[in-house]
């Protein structure tokens, strides 16, 4: 695959040579060269294994407040697709609603990404091998793990982004990810723990996993055995991992102003200067942390990241935008527009999620619960701006301030505001930590996101169960 | 600059040896979509894809290729070097016995229709306050697949349907009612059976009430039973089998659910996403019963997973999208209707929950089919009326127990259940009556 510009110097000014033809309030053309690899091995044994490549691209043109939309593979026929995207614009434009664009500084930046190692270098039979080796270990760790699958990819994007404003970029991404999943299976049933790793910028990360695998194997053989949860209320503890997915579900969703806007009853709720959590209290979301893999240095609508503080000491501060839904609330963009690919338009997603660290020691976050949960590690979550929902990897009963055993289905679930109103203590473990699952919305999964977080206490969890 | 990729080539220019063992597939994906969400752009888009995908066996083993660029060449050359670590298989990729040997009509569908759809889901939702925010999108896709195999033969498979989606949303202080449904069909469907459906429960959600934690009587409406298909569907498909995961491995024949419950996998309903004389991998498609009166019937099986376990292949070889290869998947999950309405389910027991929708919906483990989710629209009914809305209360349950030993009455309204970012097959499913549902809540 070429370096940036490598074989492609007349991109820009071929682009720019079609955008004088046509005339919008908002005309972009993305272009871009894509190649990834997947792999799927269960046990010894490679049951997929693909090297996918793709090229394509998008207009979108916004238009006396409508926006029509194109996307084709390949790179032909782009001034068709221009007429037929202000074609669409046009047709929208008979609903009668109508929205604008936020500006933002026009930039013309060549992005290279700064890679430690480089995936593409790596033999695909090499990536195939490290995943049969830890199910190697699993098996050998215990006689009860049944079944080891490994999946991992990588996928590297090769991007041109021009506006009819000036800016233009041209940036790689680099993406790579993947899961070790033990299963354990007895008389009782079936159990499963899963190893996660995730990076933008080194195949690296893809070593050095035996123990937390061994750690899984022993885990997914003891959750054979383990009581499944009561449902009912607790004060629960939550790991980094699980505390960072809390910070994304439960509330980093909620602050994507394209949820927010034409909805004048969670702009009220959403209302800035309100009090959210404890004062000690702080997440943002920021796409300038390198390496991980919500790192988003210039949005897909050419904004340059910023860091964007959406609770500080306690109190909302802060929003996530695309132009459009800056426009609709009066904010600067924040660099919060991306697309999964170019079939996609830009929405409104976010980057690296981040709980700030707190000052509670770990072992401290247990004292005086005289029973409760600690949970680690997640199967994911979900939330509808009110409620969310996550399954945890792991959990374990505490009771009278100790750790005792382990628990079986545990879901915790809530209502966002009243349990960020709960958050009792705030671990000084902070935690980087790198999943290789991804964000889903509108379609558009998986998005490559982070959240590093340190571990949380909550007070009056709600958690599924069916021993009621 | 604009001819920087060649032109796409058909699989027919595929270069076949005699003795090769493959399949070279071109699959062109067009959608028109026009969106709208109260505060934002309207939006009018249309894509066109054109993925292509080679498979073939070499010394015994599997190696695929799948590009929205390569050449054909390319492609086999990538997909013989691919085999070399792939997996054993003694598939034959055989042509289709009864092809379709042209390409049908590619005639775009009329751009109006999309936008009258919106604009009277609009006019229809006059009922909600002003402080709703409203979302509808109505989509036109087509998909047409071009397969070659060795020596010479082509055949295409077409399929295209519209799907229509709507949610409302109304938020007062920190309460949230949000109403969703969504649909499916060979033509637009008609707006009124989505806005009637909405504008029911919004009447159902005006007033909230508590109930005690306890065990109920739930009626799953169509969209929450899918949540219960999608870990049947894990222990039926090639993955969990071939590890040795799925507790269903030897129970063909056996029952494995309640005897009122039939599921098949039918690829003859209008309006499917994979409706259509074949499966993704040349194979005639037929309705298979996978579960039939509670026995286990039929696996989720493509060719290659049959192969492996050594089953005559059911012929349920489905792409779950352009850009993946055929796996085993149904053509649309089916459950069988009862003959209850939903008004008769709600009177056949004094009191009961109705559950529309929740979060988290999903197993932690779906083989072990264990699911907790939050009800995010959950309503009360006492001799058939029903009360109001009940709020933060986890509904759990086990999928297979429910399916078991908890069914009591299956509805008689199917609707469909579009396929989603988590649910890969398409479905169309009745209400289903559960009984004992462990329901915790934390009061009001």
């Amino acid at each position: 695959m070429s370096e940036p510009s490598q074989g492609y110097d007349s991109v820009f000014s071929t682009l720019e040579d079609i955008l004088k033809k046509y005339s919008a309030d908002s005309i972009e053309i993305r272009l871009e060269i894509n190649e990834s690899t997947q792999i799927q091995t269960l046990d010894n044994h490679i049951k997929q294994q693909d090297h996918i490549t793709d090229m394509g691209g998008n207009i979108r043109v916004f238009n006396q407040g409508a926006v029509g939309f194109v996307h084709f593979d390949g790179w032909n026929n782009l001034e068709q697709h221009i007429q037929s995207a202000l074609l669409f614009a046009k047709l929208s434009r008979q609903l009668g609603e109508t929205a604008q664009l936020a500006s933002a500084p026009s930039i013309k930046v060549r992005h290279r990404v700064l890679i430690k190692e480089d995936p593409r270098s790596v033999p695909a039979a090499t990536k195939s091998q490290v995943l049969m080796e830890y199910a190697d270990i699993a098996h050998r760790e215990s006689p009860g793990v049944r079944a080891v699958m490994g999946r991992y990819f990588d996928r590297y994007r090769h991007l041109w982004f021009i506006n009819n404003h000036g800016t233009q970029v041209e940036q790689e991404k680099l993406d790579l990810g993947g899961s070790i999943i033990v299963t354990a299976r007895d008389g009782n049933g079936v159990a499963q723990r899963a190893v996660s790793f995730g990076s933008s910028d080194d195949y690296g990360v893809v070593r050095h996993l035996a123990d937390e695998v061994r750690d899984a194997a022993k885990t997914a053989v003891d959750l054979l055995s383990a009581t499944e949860v009561d449902g009912g209320e607790y004060t629960v503890v939550i790991d980094p991992h699980l505390a960072g997915v809390f910070a994304h579900e439960a509330f980093g969703h909620l602050s994507e102003a394209d949820g927010q806007i034409g909805d004048s009853g969670i702009l009220q709720v959403m209302q800035l200067g309100r009090r959210f959590g404890p004062s000690n209290l702080h997440i943002y979301d920021t796409g300038k942390d390198a390496g991980s893999r919500g790192y988003l240095p210039i949005d897909d609508e050419g904004v340059e990241a910023q860091d964007v503080d959406l609770i500080k000491d306690g109190i909302l501060v802060g929003r996530l935008h695309s132009q459009e839904t800056a426009a609709a609330l009066g904010d600067r963009p924040t660099g919060n527009a991306r697309a999964l690919h170019y079939r996609f338009p830009p929405i409104v997603r976010m980057r690296n999620t981040v709980i700030a660290p707190g000052d509670t020691p770990l072992e401290n976050m247990f004292q005086g619960i005289k029973r409760g949960i600690y949970a680690k590690g997640t199967h994911g979550g979900q939330t509808n701006g009110e409620l969310f929902t996550f399954l945890a990897g792991e959990a374990y009963l505490i009771e009278d301030g100790h750790v005792t055993k382990p628990l079986r289905n545990a879901v915790l679930t809530g209502n966002v505001f009243s349990t960020l109103a709960n958050i009792s203590a705030i671990g000084s473990d902070f935690t980087r930590f790198e999943s290789g699952g991804g964000c889903g919305k509108a379609g558009q999964m998986p998005l490559p996101v982070s959240h590093h977080a340190p571990s949380l206490r909550i007070e009056h969890c709600l958690v599924g169960g069916r021993k009621s | 600059m604009t001819s920087l990729f060649d032109e796409p080539s058909t699989p027919s220019n595929m270069t076949w040896n005699q003795d090769d063992n493959g399949e070279a597939v071109g699959i062109s994906l067009k959608t028109w979509t026009f969106a709208w969400q109260t505060g934002e752009s309207p939006r009018l888009q249309y894509g066109e894809q054109y993925v292509r995908q080679v498979r073939l066996i070499h010394e015994g083993k599997l190696g695929s290729a799948i590009s929205r660029s390569a050449s054909w060449a390319d492609m086999k050359a990538q997909a013989f070097e691919a085999s070399a670590l792939g997996p054993a298989s003694q598939v034959r990729f055989r042509g289709s016995p009864r092809p379709l040997t042209s390409p049908p009509s590619d005639d775009p569908p009329r751009v109006e229709t999309l936008l009258e759809w919106v604009g009277e889901v609009r006019q229809a939702l006059s009922f909600l306050p002003s402080t709703a925010r409203v979302q509808a999108s109505v989509r036109f896709s087509r998909q047409l697949a071009e397969r070659a195999t060795p020596p010479s033969a082509v055949n295409y498979v077409a399929r295209q349907f519209w799907s229509a989606a709507l949610s409302a949303r109304n938020v007062q202080g920190t309460d949230f009612v949000e109403l969703s449904r969504s649909s499916l069909g060979e033509s637009c469907p008609p707006h009124t059976q989505i806005t009637n459906d909405i504008q029911t429960r919004w009447q159902w959600s005006q007033k909230t009430v508590s109930i005690p934690d306890g065990r109920y009587p739930i009626v799953f409406l169509p969209p929450v039973v899918m949540s219960l298909m999608v870990p049947v569907l894990s222990r039926l498909t090639g993955p969990n089998l071939i590890a040795r995961n799925s507790p269903w491995e030897d129970a063909m024949n056996q029952s494995v659910t309640s005897m009122l419950l039939t599921i098949t996998s039918d690829p003859t309903l209008a309006g499917g996403p994979r409706s259509g004389p074949e499966d993704d991998e040349g194979n005639p498609a037929s309705i298979q019963p996978l579960i039939e009166n509670g026995i286990l019937r039929s696996f989720v099986l493509d060719e290659l997973s049959a192969d492996e376990l050594g089953y005559s292949s059911p012929k349920m070889g489905y792409r779950p999208d352009i850009n993946q290869l055929p796996q085993g998947a149904p053509a649309s999950m089916v459950i069988t209707p009862g003959d209850h309405s939903l008004i008769q389910m709600l009177n056949m027991v004094p009191r009961c929950l109705i559950l529309g929708n929740w979060i988290g919906g999903r197993s932690t483990n779906p083989v072990r089919g264990d699911i907790a989710g939050n009800a995010s629209e959950l309503y009360y009914v006492e001799h058939g009326e029903v009360l109001g809305r009940v709020k933060n209360t986890v509904v759990s349950v086990n999928a297979f127990s429910a399916l078991q030993d908890q069914l009591m009455a299956i509805g008689r309204e199917q609707q469909w259940v579009p396929p989603s970012m988590l649910q890969s097959a398409p479905a169309y499913l009745p209400p289903i009556l559960f009984d004992s549902v462990a329901v915790a809540g934390k009061g009001q």
